[in-house]
């Protein structure tokens, strides 16, 4: 799949394209902040988003998740350290992949792909 | 915080309030019970001076009664000496009866004034010489003609003892009038002072329960403001834990993106097998976080059953041979959150090692993780069916980090490390108590 990553942190970002890549995906945008974000995925259409909640320049991830799904119909699996259940009941409506918490695993990041395909 | 614990500071607040509401509450208590006595008091003695009042009316008629009773016996006497009628002498009589009557009368009632009372006995002298001479005339009257008795009543010693009779009436009045003139006034000012005593009380009563409705109002504004001081201070520690939470956990994905990343790098496979056994430490700290702080949850509620059941498929499953069965027993249990990071590492030990170890790659293997109280303690047991440990084999004879760390950590518990002797593969196991 063709996958946005959305994470502030350089080095968490940097192993989180190296898992997607081990697991056979292609990375085709990296953003800091969500107005980053959603200038490249107006340029050249993802997949999916892959994407933490709190981002660089006080953006927000959620708000983000909500624009992509509502106006280009791209998914979002959130990836974060804190995901409340106020969080996830408020994004039920975009119909994400999935809320994946912190530390990653390859596997969990692999099963919430896979989920993601099969649908 | 800048203001200071809201809590500790409503809480001083509300005690100066109660011991000021205290105060003012026994004072106005003490001045009700005050203004009640006076009340009592007051109405004693408007009791006994308006007594004193009718006292002296009675002894003023006394007076008049006196005098009447003699005048009457006066005109009695001159009728009888005109007609020589006896009905007038029966008049007479009566008529001294009656004066007696009155004079013993005034001299019960003026008993307390010794003044009157010597005014009762000079009186009573008169009054007696006064009837003797009514008896001299009446008796001269009987056995002869009016002129002796005329004779009699000539000297002049009746008419002057009547003068006397009058005069000394007249003081007994005087000095009653007077007391009654002072007594009436008393009773006024008693009646004024009454009345008073009773606006005083009223009033008190009114303030009382003035306060009592202010000091209830107050006392819901402060807790109002207290319950409203400890949501702020709930939405507070919550935001606080919720970000220390974040942090916690984002620190924990840098710490174990940099090691894999490291890991990736690395051509040797030793080493790149190191790194990861450093990664799954680190991501077995992780998942012990993420179930002590789930959003929402219970927080440091930790379930030793619950996460070993997770781990230990989660570790199994990531092997990616399907040869490899897992079979748990496993009870729930909630331990001590800090009993938490040290049995979690263990597990990750026993496990990655009974996967290295206890599955040998050219046939089907099956891993027990077994955990669940044990008399006053808690037993942790891993084992599996591979080939089973070298002969002789203890933690110390192979010096591997993870055996080391196993015992290291057992001890943090309180607990020991057991290796097994099954017939067939390894067995380990932990023995740790609750915690005090």
């Amino acid at each position: 799949m063709r996958i946005m990553v959305v994470e502030d942190d350089a080095l968490i970002a940097l192993d989180i394209v190296g898992l997607l890549e081990d697991l056979g995906h292609e990375v085709v945008a990296e953003a800091a902040d969500a107005v980053t974000a959603w200038e490249m995925a107006a340029d050249g259409k993802p997949d999916l988003a892959l994407v933490d909640i709190r981002l660089a320049r006080n953006t927000d991830g959620g708000k983000l998740a909500r624009k992509l799904y509502d106006q280009l119909g791209v998914r979002s699996l959130f990836v974060s350290g804190s995901i409340t259940d106020d969080f996830r009941k408020a994004m039920a409506a975009i119909n994400p992949i999935g809320f994946l918490g912190k530390p990653l695993t390859r596997r969990t990041l692999g099963d919430a792909l896979r989920h993601a395909t099969q649908h | 915080m800048a203001r200071g614990d809201p809590a500790e500071l409503s809480g001083s607040h509300r005690q100066l309030a109660r011991e000021r509401a205290f105060r003012l509450l026994a004072l106005t208590v003490t001045a009700l019970f005050l203004a009640f006595a006076a009340l009592g008091g007051a109405f004693v003695w408007y009791d006994r001076a308006a007594a004193a009042l009718s006292h002296t009316h009675e002894v003023r008629s006394g007076i008049d009664n006196l005098r009447q009773a003699l005048t009457d016996a006066e005109s009695a006497q001159r009728a009888f000496i005109l007609t020589g009628d006896s009905q007038f002498a029966e008049r007479v009589e009566s008529s001294r009866t009656a004066a007696h009557r009155q004079i013993d009368t005034l001299d019960r009632l003026t008993d307390d004034n010794p003044l009157q009372q010597r005014r009762i006995e000079q009186l009573r002298g008169l009054m007696a010489t006064r009837l003797a001479i009514i008896d001299q005339t009446m008796a001269a009257r009987r056995e002869g003609t009016a002129g002796a008795a005329i004779q009699i009543i000539a000297r002049g010693e009746g008419m002057a003892a009547m003068d006397g009779v009058r005069r000394i009436a007249a003081e007994l009045e005087g000095e009653e009038a007077r007391l009654e003139a002072v007594r009436s006034k008393q009773v006024a000012a008693v009646r004024a002072m009454l009345i008073t005593a009773l606006l005083i009380f009223a009033g008190l009563l009114a303030m009382l329960f003035v306060k009592a409705l202010r000091d209830i109002s107050l006392d819901r504004e402060v807790e109002a403001d207290t319950a409203e001081r400890l949501r702020v201070l709930l939405a507070d520690r919550t935001l606080l834990l919720d970000e220390v939470n974040h942090r916690v956990k984002n620190s924990l994905q840098q710490i174990a993106s940099v090691v894999r990343l490291q890991s990736r790098t690395v051509e040797h496979a030793d080493s790149r097998e190191a790194l990861e056994k450093t990664l799954d430490r680190i991501i077995a700290v992780g998942r012990v976080h993420e179930q002590l702080y789930k959003a929402g949850g219970r927080i440091g509620y930790f379930d030793a059953g619950h996460y070993a059941e997770a781990l230990a498929r989660d570790l199994v499953e990531s092997l990616g041979r399907e040869d490899v069965a897992l079979e748990t027993e496993i009870q729930s249990a909630v331990l001590d959150v800090r009993q938490a990071v040290p049995l979690a590492l263990i597990l990750n030990e026993l496990i990655t090692n009974a996967l290295k170890y206890g599955c040998p790659p050219d046939r089907p293997s099956r891993i027990r993780v077994a955990f669940g109280t044990e008399g006053e303690g808690y037993r942790l047991t891993v084992s599996d069916d591979g080939d089973g440990l070298p002969a002789g084999f203890t933690p110390d004879t192979k010096k591997s980090l993870g055996m080391r760390a196993i015992e290291a950590l057992a001890r943090q518990l309180g607990g020991r490390f057991e290796i097994g002797q099954p017939t067939r593969g390894a067995a380990f196991a932990v023995l740790f108590p609750r915690s005090q």
